[in-house]
C-alpha cells in the first residue's frame, strides 16, 4: 500500500516534469520571444525588449531555463504573469479554487443523477427510466459542453437573466454547474447502467434475495457496491474531461475560473502562467486518480487482496 | 473456413441490416458531400463583406406577391432601415425570383473542374419586375441568406458550408493518424516482452489521465497565435494525434493479448508464419470491427477538438471559417438577444447531427461485435 502510493507519486512528479520539458523543447523549438508581440505593435525599443527578455529568463539556453524554472517551482514559485505583471501561484490559487467551486457540485450533480436514474432503471428493466437514461447518455454524450454553455447563455438571453447570471457566486455559478454536469452525468450514467443491469440478475443478488434479507439491504449491499466500483475507476479521466471542458464553458459564461484565464493566456502567449496551469490541472487529474484508486480498495475486497 | 473468416462473414452480414447504421451512414455522407461541393452549394463567396449588410436576418422567401397570386418562390430587396439597432427593411415594389443553377463567383470543383455555376441564386434579370426601374446599386445589392449574414454582411450558409470542408478534412485526417500510431502501439504492447508492455500501458495510463485541451492550448501557445490555415491545421493534427492515440492503443492491446491465445493464431503459428505475418494476416483482421467502433468513438472527440480550438481561437483564424470561429459569434449576449438569433447556433447544429451520427454509427458497430 504505501509502496504504491510512493511509486504513484514519483511518477505524478516524473509526468509533471517531463510535460514542463517537453513544451520548452517546443518553446525552443519555436524561437518564442515574449515581446515579439509588443515590437510588432511598435510599442518597444530593443533595449527594453532586450532587458525585458532577460528578466523573463528568455534570452538563456533552454536547458538553463528549464533548471531555472524548477528551482524556483521548487521554492513555490512559478515565475512572473507576462500579461497580468503578477506572480502566477497568486492568480492561480483563487482562479483553481472557483474552477473547483464549480466543477465539484457539477460532479455530486452527475454522481447523483446517474446513481439514482440507474438504480431506477435496474429495478424495472422496461421502465421509462430505461429509456429515459438510454436517452440520456446519447444526448449528453453527443452535445458537445460548448453547444450547451451557447444554448445556457442564448436562454439567458432570452429570458432577461443577464443581471443574475454575471454575479460571480450562487447565481452565476448556477448555469456552469449545471452545463458541465450534463455530459458528467452521462458519461457515469452509461456505466452505471450496464454495471447495474449485469449485477441486478446475478446469482449472488438472487442468494441474498433468497435469504430473505430486506429489499434495501440487498440493493445497498450487492447491487451499489459494484456499480460505485467504475464510477471511482474512472473519476480521473472524468475530472480530466471536465477540467478540459471548463476552458470554453466558462470563457462563454463569464464565470473567471482556471479555465477562462487559459484562454487569456494563450492569447496574450503567457508562457509562465501556462506553464503553471498545466502544472496545477495535471497534478490535480493524477491526484484523484491516485485517490480514486485508494477508495476503489476500500470499495472492492478483491482489489484490496490482489 | 478460418476462424476470422467466419468472423469477418458473420460481421459482413450483420452490417448489412440496420437503421440506426443507415441514419448514421446517410448523414455522414450528406455531410461529406455536402463539403465536397461546398463552393456549388454556396451562394456566395465565403469571404466577400458587405458592409451594407451586417447581422441580416434570413432572407424571407415568398411564395405569394402582394396581390396574394402563387408564384414561384422570390424575395424582396431589403435595405438597412435602422443601422443602430439593426433592423431591415423589405422593399417590396419589386420581385426577385430564385432560380437554380446561377452563375455566380468562380471556383474550382474539386479543385481542378473551373465553374461559376451555383446551385441557387437570384435570377440576374426578372422579367417579371413591374413598377419603377431599380438604380443600379440597388440591384447589386440584393441578395438572398437563407440564414443571414454575420457583422461583416458576409453570407452564414456560405460559411458554414466552406466550414465543413476544413473540419471534414482535419477530424478524418487526424482521426486516421492517432487511430494508425493507437493500432500500432497497442499491437505491440499486447505481443512484446512484459517491460515494453508495462511500459506502453502506463504511458497509455497517463496520457488518458492528462486534461488534454489544457495541453493542447499550452502547445499550442508556443507557436504565434495567428497561423496561415495550412499550418494551423498541421498543427491542430500532431497535437491530436499526440494526444488521442492512447484510447486506441489500450483497445488494440486489450484485443490482441485475447486473440492471441486463440486457436487460429497457434495453428498459424505452426505453420512456421512470422510473428508479424500473424499478427498483420490473423489477428488485427479480427480486431477489425473493435478498431472500426473506436474510430467512430475518435471522429467526433477530435471534431469537436478542432471546433472548441477554433472557438477559442487557436485554430483555424478568421477570414477562413470554421464552426469554432463561427460558434465564437455566438458567444456574444447583445447578438443572441436580437430577434431571429437562431442562425448563429446553425453551425451548432451541423456539430451535433455530426457527432450524433457517428456515435449511432459507433454503438449499432459495438451492438453487432
Amino acid at each position: 500500500m504505501q509502496k504504491l502510493i510512493l511509486t504513484r507519486l514519483a511518477e505524478m512528479l516524473a509526468v509533471c516534469l517531463l510535460t514542463a520539458f517537453l513544451i520548452f523543447v517546443l518553446l525552443a523549438l519555436a524561437g518564442a520571444d515574449p515581446t515579439a508581440q509588443w515590437r510588432l505593435e511598435g510599442r518597444l525599443s530593443d533595449e527594453t525588449a532586450a532587458a525585458l527578455r532577460s528578466i523573463y529568463g528568455a534570452d538563456k539556453p533552454l536547458l538553463k531555463r528549464y533548471l531555472l524554472w524548477l528551482g524556483s517551482l521548487a521554492r513555490g514559485d512559478f515565475g512572473q504573469s507576462i500579461s497580468y505583471g503578477a506572480p502566477v501561484a497568486t492568480l492561480l490559487w483563487p482562479r483553481l479554487a472557483r474552477t473547483l467551486a464549480v466543477a465539484a457540485p457539477a460532479w455530486v450533480l452527475g454522481w447523483t443523477a446517474a446513481l439514482a436514474i440507474g438504480m431506477a432503471a435496474a429495478r424495472r428493466p422496461d421502465s421509462l427510466w430505461n429509456r429515459l437514461g438510454e436517452a440520456l447518455v446519447l444526448a449528453g454524450s453527443s452535445i458537445p459542453r460548448i453547444i450547451l454553455a451557447l444554448a445556457a447563455l442564448a436562454l439567458i438571453a432570452r429570458l432577461q437573466l443577464l443581471e443574475a447570471a454575471t454575479h460571480v457566486g450562487f447565481l452565476g455559478a448556477a448555469a456552469p454547474i449545471l452545463v458541465l454536469s450534463v455530459p458528467l452525468t452521462a458519461f457515469f450514467l452509461a456505466q452505471t447502467l450496464a454495471v447495474i443491469r449485469s449485477t441486478a440478475r446475478a446469482d449472488h443478488v438472487l442468494a441474498a434475495r433468497a435469504r430473505g434479507l430486506a429489499e434495501s439491504t440487498v440493493f445497498r449491499r450487492y447491487i451499489l457496491r459494484p456499480a460505485l466500483a467504475p464510477l471511482l475507476v474512472t473519476a480521473g479521466a472524468a475530472l480530466a474531461a471536465t477540467l478540459s471542458g471548463s476552458v470554453p464553458v466558462e470563457r462563454i459564461l463569464g464565470w473567471p475560473g482556471l479555465g477562462d484565464m487559459t484562454v487569456t493566456a494563450v492569447r496574450n502567449r503567457d508562457m509562465p502562467l501556462l506553464l503553471g496551469i498545466t502544472m496545477i490541472a495535471t497534478l490535480a487529474v493524477l491526484a484523484l486518480n491516485l485517490a480514486a484508486d485508494l477508495l476503489q480498495r476500500l470499495n472492492d475486497p478483491r482489489v484490496r487482496h490482489d | 473456413m478460418t476462424e476470422y473468416g467466419r468472423y469477418a462473414k458473420a460481421g459482413a452480414t450483420r452490417l448489412a441490416s440496420g437503421s440506426g447504421l443507415t441514419i448514421g451512414l446517410a448523414l455522414i455522407a450528406g455531410f461529406a458531400l455536402a463539403a465536397l461541393f461546398a463552393d456549388f452549394l454556396a451562394p456566395y463567396d465565403y469571404r466577400q463583406q458587405n458592409r451594407k449588410f451586417p447581422n441580416a436576418p434570413p432572407s424571407a422567401v415568398h411564395w405569394r406577391d402582394e396581390t396574394g397570386q402563387w408564384r414561384s418562390p422570390f424575395v424582396y430587396a431589403s435595405h438597412l432601415s435602422d443601422p443602430l439597432t439593426r433592423s431591415y427593411e423589405e422593399n417590396r415594389r419589386r420581385r426577385y425570383s430564385i432560380a437554380l443553377f446561377t452563375s455566380g463567383y468562380r471556383y474550382r470543383l474539386f479543385g481542378f473542374i473551373p465553374l461559376d455555376r451555383h446551385i441557387f441564386g437570384l435570377r440576374p434579370e426578372d422579367k417579371e419586375e413591374f413598377g419603377e426601374a431599380p438604380k443600379d446599386s440597388d440591384a447589386q445589392q440584393v441578395r438572398i441568406h437563407l440564414l443571414g449574414t454575420d457583422h461583416l454582411g458576409r453570407d452564414r450558409l456560405s460559411r458554414l458550408l466552406i466550414a465543413a470542408r476544413f473540419s471534414l478534412l482535419l477530424a478524418p485526417v487526424s482521426t486516421l493518424l492517432a487511430g494508425a500510431l493507437g493500432v500500432f502501439l497497442g499491437a505491440l504492447a499486447g505481443y512484446s516482452p512484459r517491460w515494453l508492455d508495462s511500459i506502453i500501458s502506463r504511458t497509455v495510463d497517463l496520457v488518458l489521465a492528462m486534461p488534454t485541451l489544457v495541453l493542447v492550448l499550452a502547445v499550442r501557445a508556443v507557436f504565434p497565435i495567428e497561423l496561415p490555415a495550412g499550418s494551423a491545421a498541421l498543427l491542430l493534427i500532431g497535437c491530436l494525434v499526440a494526444l488521442g492515440w492512447a484510447e486506441m492503443a489500450r483497445l488494440v492491446r486489450g484485443v490482441v493479448c485475447d486473440l492471441k491465445q486463440r486457436d487460429f493464431v497457434a495453428a498459424a503459428a505452426s505453420l512456421g508464419l512470422t510473428q508479424a505475418r500473424i499478427l498483420g494476416r490473423h489477428i488485427l483482421p479480427s480486431a477489425a470491427p473493435y478498431i472500426a467502433a473506436q474510430l467512430c468513438l475518435m471522429f467526433p472527440a477530435f471534431l469537436l477538438a478542432e471546433t472548441t480550438l477554433s472557438f477559442l481561437g487557436a485554430g483555424l483564424q478568421e477570414p477562413e471559417a470554421s464552426w469554432g470561429t463561427m460558434l465564437a459569434a455566438a458567444a456574444d449576449l447583445t447578438e443572441l438577444e436580437r430577434e431571429s438569433s437562431w442562425p448563429l447556433l446553425a453551425p451548432a447544429a451541423a456539430v451535433v447531427l455530426l457527432t450524433a451520427a457517428f456515435r449511432l454509427l459507433g454503438r449499432e458497430l459495438e451492438r453487432r461485435i
